[in-house]
């Protein structure tokens, strides 16, 4: 599976609906682009929680993990190996 | 008719604790009362309002209750900082007492909501005389609970590419929930929560869960299979009934309806048998 088209799958349909995936993969940053606040970014986080039986703790909760979609898929992996 | 009134004992004569009585008519001969161990923290202020309707239905078909705060919270006395599993687990041991001498009652049927399931637990085994519980969406692992009650500000935070401030990082001795401090003590027994290996001393069981989210109903299936492994009597519910302890108001007219509906019915039952 591509996790980072999932991410922006996710993203795209329900954090913020109809956001193009090619502005979500390229994005810098999904909060300054307006694409995910705090409520969408706690929606991300159990989406990913459920959907890849991991546990993200608060010391995860840092820019560089959730800026971009690459930063997210980074963090699902290294917690999915360590799960 | 619901009585408040303060009880307890610790430091004798203390009364440190607030509870509320909900009676039944005065020749009902009631064969339990059901004591109320109530969800933590803004989980507790949100579902406070289905735990008071929720007696008023037991009343009415005569089964009298009591609601209580633990030392701490609501309005007993103490600070939230002060409060510990093991804290909440005395106050809980000291209402059943309460609840006994006040109706009359052999027998308890301890509802734990939320949080309250593994506090209505440990009450129990230490008692050793409460034979039948419920837990309306117990938390089951108490890790993911305690990053619940302190991750929102951080993801506040993390959406506004804020990392704490040095301020916010010194003196900390505990930890922020609710513009209040949850000891550290607490917080490390959270995190060895898992109510599905806790000992059980009871013997009948309803549980009830929500359906609709994933992690939650596993850990409800995992909790609902412990408790039959050994050998316990087990009624579980899952149904699509929205979330009553984080409601958006604590005014909120919503309550969980098939929760209580299956609760009575289940609570009826054990009166009859």
């Amino acid at each position: 599976m591509d996790l980072s088209k999932h991410i922006s799958d996710f993203i795209g349909t329900t954090i913020l609906p109809g956001t193009p995936e090619e502005k979500i993969l390229a994005s810098e940053s999904l909060f300054d682009d307006g694409i995910i606040d705090s409520l969408g970014l706690q929606q991300l986080i159990i989406h990913l929680e459920e959907e890849f039986g991991i546990f993200i703790e608060e010391e995860h909760l840092i820019p560089e993990n959730f800026e971009t979609v690459s930063g997210v898929s980074t963090l699902v992996e290294s917690l999915a190996e360590a799960h | 008719m619901a009585r408040a009134f303060f009880f307890g004992d610790r430091p004798p004569g203390s009364a440190h604790l607030f509870g509320t009585v909900t009676h039944v008519s005065p020749s009902a001969k009631p064969a339990f009362a059901v004591l109320m161990c109530h969800a933590f923290s803004e989980e507790r202020q949100k579902s406070y309002r289905s735990t008071y309707l929720f007696a008023r239905q037991l009343a009415s078909v005569g089964i009298p209750s009591m609601r209580f705060d633990y030392f701490g919270t609501g309005d007993s006395r103490g600070n939230l900082s002060d409060v510990t599993l093991h804290s909440m687990t005395d106050d809980t041991v000291e209402a059943c007492h309460e609840i006994r001498e006040r109706f009359q009652v052999d027998s308890i049927v301890l509802l734990g909501v939320r949080l309250g399931a593994a506090v209505a637990t440990r009450a129990a085994n230490r008692l050793g005389d409460i034979d039948r519980m419920i837990f309306w969406n117990p938390v089951i692992e108490g890790r993911r609970f305690l990053r619940d009650l302190t991750r929102t500000e951080a993801m506040i935070n993390l959406a506004r590419k804020k990392r704490p401030s040095a301020e916010q990082k010194v003196d900390v001795t505990g930890i922020e929930v609710d513009a209040d401090t949850l000891s550290e003590t607490m917080a490390s027994q959270l995190k060895e929560l898992d109510l599905a290996s806790e000992t059980q001393f009871a013997s009948e069981f309803l549980v009830t869960g929500r359906k609709s989210d994933k992690i939650e109903t596993r850990q409800i299936e995992n909790l609902v299979g412990s408790l039959a492994a050994r050998d316990k009597r087990v009624c579980c519910w899952t149904g699509e009934e929205r979330e009553f302890w984080s409601s958006r108001s604590m005014y909120d007219a919503f309550y969980p309806r098939l929760t209580f509906e299956t609760s009575i019915e289940w609570l009826t039952k054990q009166r009859n048998t």
